[in-house]
This record gives structure tokens, C-alpha cells and sequence, in this order.
């Protein structure tokens, strides 16, 4: 048996039949950390030391039969910008790069409350602006199915820890595809809840109408079982967090998917998307005819203009929301300044990397006076249209389902793309974080040189049971879990 | 639209409280910016008008203030926590060089 290849699921009953001890799956995938994260880079901070005291004390506990918690004994990673007390938390930037919280973020706290170990913090593009885990101040994560290739971003570091098997599963943040991009990228599963499904405090932030924390894990009833762990409402979020939500996500994943309806927008597969990527997802289609679905093609007009309209809201948002970086109360602090204006100019003009600071600059412009009207409000003009968008199409299907990305992780060594062709990358993922609906990204395919295809399924509002319940009956005539047994990624 | 020139940028990084160190750091994080810009053009072909702005991902149930969370007491942060995050402090605050 090899640790690192158990999921979630099966560690749970592993440790709970007393076949193997907390403290033997910590060490097992810290060997394996050992061995191979110096190749693949997912990790920011390592918390060892703490991970195998508690480990001791959860062994302790399995021999009392006193074991309490649906994650009892099972490792997880945490992305960098999801506060964690004590422990460095650095948002991948210099500006935060010696930041020890002073609490919990809820869904650590909620993790906490299962048992679950935390193994340490996961690279990712700096305060999440990216989508290459590239921007990142500390290190440039690689893909472990492609050492040459970007794991993707900007939870580049939680994919790429859970594909190679160091963890079970992490949990990362997703503002514009965030989880679900470096999933499809690292053949892996990651979920981008409703909004207000899961609650950000406790989540450094970026655009806070766009952000949500989501699981990322090997399979989707992990997936599903860890969304329900971390849900719900919270008092320290409470305009955002929604009440009174349904959280079973797995009683009914079995169910099979026979007459259940399915809008393939013919926008989804238009001239940007790479042939190696329509190609996956056409068999994906014919796969769900398969189990007994029915996909019909349709239309979504307003998706081209979604970049634009994403850009223009997220960055305003992300401007207002780092102007907490001051150098003065935490993080940075630059050591040429002699007044207290140049102590803020000097600390975030050296603190924060290019892409961190053209966002800030570019919101700013967006929101200053005389723009507004121009640029703020037609794009959340445009949120609107894609919102009807969505809406009418989920009003005839169950779900909205299409590639994840245009293209596989690209290389590193392709010449990079620049400007907006760059961003042009996240526009099958922008529209369910405009309109808050969810959506799940899982694995189609794999290219001939070792680089895997995602899909993702969107439901409406509160409707992860659905997705999940699709995905699951994908997964049964799809899934790359064997193959994440076989990666190598650099050594031996 | 008016012109995005690097004069706007230099005042908009002001505005932001970003010291730019020089005319090339200028210039790199311009490009970007224009590109992002220009490219939002094209909003214009659409008639948008009557459309109302979306500010929320959704509409969540406690958006009226009646049911806002109770109005109980919880433990704040510690002055000792809150200043562990830098050395400069004095006399339990934090520290910053003279303003006046």
C-alpha cells in the first residue's frame, strides 16, 4: 500500500479500522515531500514540527477508539492566502513574506474541528493574480505530469501538491478560475462553490464579489465530502455567507444521470479553444450520452465580452482591497522611507510584485473620477447580460458543461504571451464567478506529451448536489487516477 | 475615451500610493494596462442602456438589516497580537515616522 495514492475517503476508513496510525501518513507523505517537492515547488511553508505533534496526539487517541471528526488523521494543504494562526502567511509576495496571522481562517478553524492535519502552505501567484503560479515572489511551481510544463494558477501550488501525492487534498481560492484552471491543468478535481457557500473570512482578498474557497482533490466524492465540511454560514462573514444551506452532497452521488439535461455552449468550443481540447471534451459529451444525459448546444452570446468586464470589476475590487497594505501594521515595511507618505509609497512600491501592482493601478483608474461611468458600471452592466446568459440556459437544463481552459498548461519554454491574449486564457471560467453560480472542473483527457484536459460542469446557484452527482457518473467511464499513480516528476 | 498616457499612469500610481522607481517600470506596467484598457473598448458595441449594473454575485437572504447577525459581545484581538506583526512599536502602538 502506498499512502500517498489513498484519497480522502479511503485514509478515513484506513485509520478508523486501525490499519494504519495518523502518524504513519504524515511521515509517509513528509518522505515524499522530501524526495520530490525540491523538483515540483508546491510548497511555500512546511509546518512539520506541528503536523507530527498532532499527528502523536491523534495516534494517542485512535488507540482510545476516541476518534472524532470526519477528516480524523488526514493530511491537507492550504493555499498561502487563507490565514492560518502562528503560521506564516505570505500571499506569495514580499509584502506579506514574514506575516504570522493571528487567527484562523473559518475553514481552517472548520478543518481544525475534523481532525485534519495541516501538512503546510502552498505556492501560488502573488495575492492570486495570475494564472501560472509564475507571479509568485518565492518560487515557480512545475506541473508534476510536466516538469516543463506550468502547473497553472493561482492555486498553481495546491494542484500540483495534490497530483503529486502529497497531500490528499488542499483547499484553494478562486476569483476568476483559480481552483479550477490549475486543476484541469494537474488532472485533478476542483470545485468553485456558490457564492456565499463557503465563507471567506479568513481569506486574504482579492475581489471580494468574485472570491470563494474550494476544494481540490484527487477524486469527486472527496471533493464532495470536504465542500461539505467547509460550508455554511458564518457569523464572522455574515452578509456573504448564505443561511440555511443544504450541505448533503454525496447521498444522492450515485443516482444515475439518465434523461438529464445538458447545454454545451457552441461559444465553449470556438475558434480560441485548442483542437486537443474540443477534441477531449466532444468525447467527454459522447461519454455522458453514454450514461443515459442528454447535451444540446446553445448559446452564449456575451461570453466574448467577459475579460473585459472581469478585469475591469476584479481589479477595481482588488484596489480597494490592498490598500490595507500600509508597511505599517504588518508584512513589508521598506527601510528608505523618512515620512509617513513615503513609508506607504516606497513600502507597496517595493513590497508588491508588476502584475500586483498594474492590477491596483489599473482599478483605480477604472474607479477614479470620470471613468466610473465608462468603464465600472458597463462592465457590471455586463455582468448582467451574462447573468441573464446563464440563467436562461439553466432555466432548460440541469447543467452548463464545456472545457475548463482553451488550452492545456502551456510550456514554460513557449515564447509567453502578453496582454489580453494572456488573460483571453480564463474566459471559460470568468462567467460562473460573475454570476456566482458553481462549477467543477474535472479531468476529460490527457494530450499526447503528458498534459491533462479539463471539463467543467456548471449548475445554478446552490446546486453543487447536481454537479457532483454528474461528475461522480463521469467519473465511473473517466477518470485519471491510476495515472496520477504513475507520475514521476523528475526523480529516481 | 481620452488617451491613457504614462502622465495618467504616474498619476494614477500617486493616487494608489505606489512609488514607481523609474520611466521603465513606468513603461512595463503601462503596456498591460493599456492593453487591458483598450481591449474594454469594445463594451461600447453593446447597447447597454436600461441594463441595471450587477454589483453582487447574488442576492443573498440577509441583505436587509434585520437580519444582521446578534449584536453580542466577542473577544477583539489583543493589543500584544495586534502589534506582533512588525517591530516598531512604542509604548503598545505602532510607529511611524514623524508627521507633523
Amino acid at each position: 500500500m502506498n499512502i500517498n495514492e489513498l484519497t480522502v475517503e479511503e485514509l478515513y476508513s484506513k485509520i478508523h479500522s486501525k490499519e494504519i496510525k495518523p502518524s504513519e501518513v504524515v511521515g509517509a507523505l513528509f518522505d515524499r515531500i522530501e524526495k520530490y517537492d525540491g523538483n515540483i515547488k508546491s510548497f511555500i511553508t512546511l509546518t512539520k514540527e506541528q503536523a507530527l505533534e498532532t499527528a502523536a496526539e491523534l495516534d494517542r487517541l485512535q488507540n482510545e477508539d476516541k476518534m472524532d471528526g470526519e477528516l480524523f488523521g488526514i493530511p491537507v494543504g492550504i493555499k498561502d492566502n487563507i490565514v492560518t494562526k502562528d503560521i506564516l502567511t505570505t500571499c506569495a509576495s514580499l509584502m506579506l513574506h514574514n506575516f504570522k496571522p493571528v487567527y484562523d481562517a473559518t475553514v481552517m478553524t472548520k478543518l481544525k474541528d475534523q481532525n485534519s492535519i495541516l501538512m503546510g502552505k502552498l505556492n501560488m501567484d502573488e495575492f492570486a493574480m495570475g494564472s501560472t503560479s509564475e507571479t509568485s515572489y518565492f518560487q515557480t511551481t512545475k506541473n508534476p505530469w510536466n516538469l516543463e510544463c506550468s502547473p497553472g494558477g493561482s492555486s498553481g501550488g495546491s494542484a500540483a501538491a495534490v497530483a503529486a501525492g502529497f497531500v490528499p487534498y488542499a483547499l484553494g481560492t478562486d476569483t476568476g478560475g483559480s481552483v479550477r484552471q490549475p486543476a484541469s491543468f494537474c488532472g485533478i478535481v476542483g470545485m468553485k462553490p456558490t457564492y456565499g457557500r463557503v465563507s471567506r473570512f479568513g481569506l486574504i482578498a482579492f475581489a471580494s464579489s468574485l472570491d470563494q474557497v474550494g476544494p481540490m482533490t484527487r477524486t469527486v466524492r472527496d471533493n464532495a465530502k470536504v465542500l461539505e465540511l467547509i460550508s455554511g454560514e458564518d457569523s464572522s462573514n455574515d452578509m456573504t455567507s448564505a443561511r440555511n444551506q443544504n450541505t448533503d452532497f454525496l447521498s444522492g452521488i450515485e443516482k444515475d444521470i439518465k434523461g438529464m439535461k445538458l447545454a454545451l455552449p457552441k461559444e465553449f468550443l470556438g475558434d480560441d479553444v485548442d483542437a486537443s481540447v474540443t477534441e477531449a471534451v466532444l468525447k467527454a459529451k459522447e461519454r455522458f450520452e453514454s450514461l443515459g444525459a442528454i447535451v444540446e448546444e446553445v448559446e452564449m452570446p456575451n461570453l466574448q465580452y467577459v475579460v473585459s468586464s472581469y478585469y475591469l470589476i476584479a481589479s477595481s475590487e482588488a484596489s480597494a482591497n490592498l490598500a490595507r497594505f500600509d508597511g505599517i501594521r504588518y508584512g513589508y515595511r521598506s527601510e528608505n522611507a523618512k515620512t509617513l507618505e513615503e513609508l506607504y509609497k516606497k513600502s507597496r512600491g517595493e513590497g508588491f510584485g508588476d502584475e500586483v501592482k498594474r492590477r491596483i493601478l489599473l482599478g483605480t483608474y477604472v474607479l477614479s473620477a470620470g471613468h466610473y461611468d465608462d468603464y465600472y458600471v458597463k462592465a457590471q452592466k455586463l455582468r448582467r447580460l451574462v447573468s441573464d446568459d446563464v440563467q436562461r440556459i439553466l432555466t432548460d437544463y440541469d447543467l452548463i458543461i464545456g472545457p475548463t481552459t482553451t488550452t492545456p498548461a502551456h510550456r514554460y519554454d513557449e515564447v509567453k504571451i502578453e496582454g489580453t491574449k494572456e488573460y483571453k486564457n480564463d474566459i471559460l471560467t470568468i462567467p460562473a464567478n460573475l454570476v456566482g453560480v458553481p462549477s467543477l472542473s474535472i479531468p476529460c483527457g490527457v494530450t499526447e506529451d503528458n498534459r491533462p484536459i479539463g471539463m467543467q460542469l456548471i449548475g445554478n446557484h446552490f446546486e453543487e448536489r447536481k454537479i457532483y452527482n454528474a461528475a461522480y457518473q463521469f467519473e465511473t467511464v473517466y477518470n485519471l487516477h491510476e495515472e496520477l499513480k504513475n507520475l514521476t516528476m523528475g526523480a529516481e | 475615451m481620452e488617451e491613457l498616457d504614462l502622465k495618467k499612469i504616474q498619476r494614477v500610481a500617486e493616487l494608489s500610493k505606489i512609488e514607481i522607481k523609474d520611466e521603465e517600470e513606468l513603461r512595463n506596467l503601462s503596456t498591460k494596462i493599456k492593453s487591458i484598457v483598450a481591449h474594454s473598448e469594445r463594451l461600447n458595441d453593446l447597447d447597454l442602456s436600461g441594463v441595471e449594473p450587477m454589483t453582487h454575485a447574488m442576492q443573498l437572504q440577509q441583505e436587509t438589516a434585520d437580519s444582521l447577525r446578534k449584536d453580542e459581545a466577542g473577544e477583539p484581538v489583543t493589543q500584544e497580537e495586534a502589534l506582533r506583526n512588525t517591530e516598531f512599536t512604542e509604548d503598545g502602538q505602532f510607529k511611524v515616522p514623524r508627521m507633523i
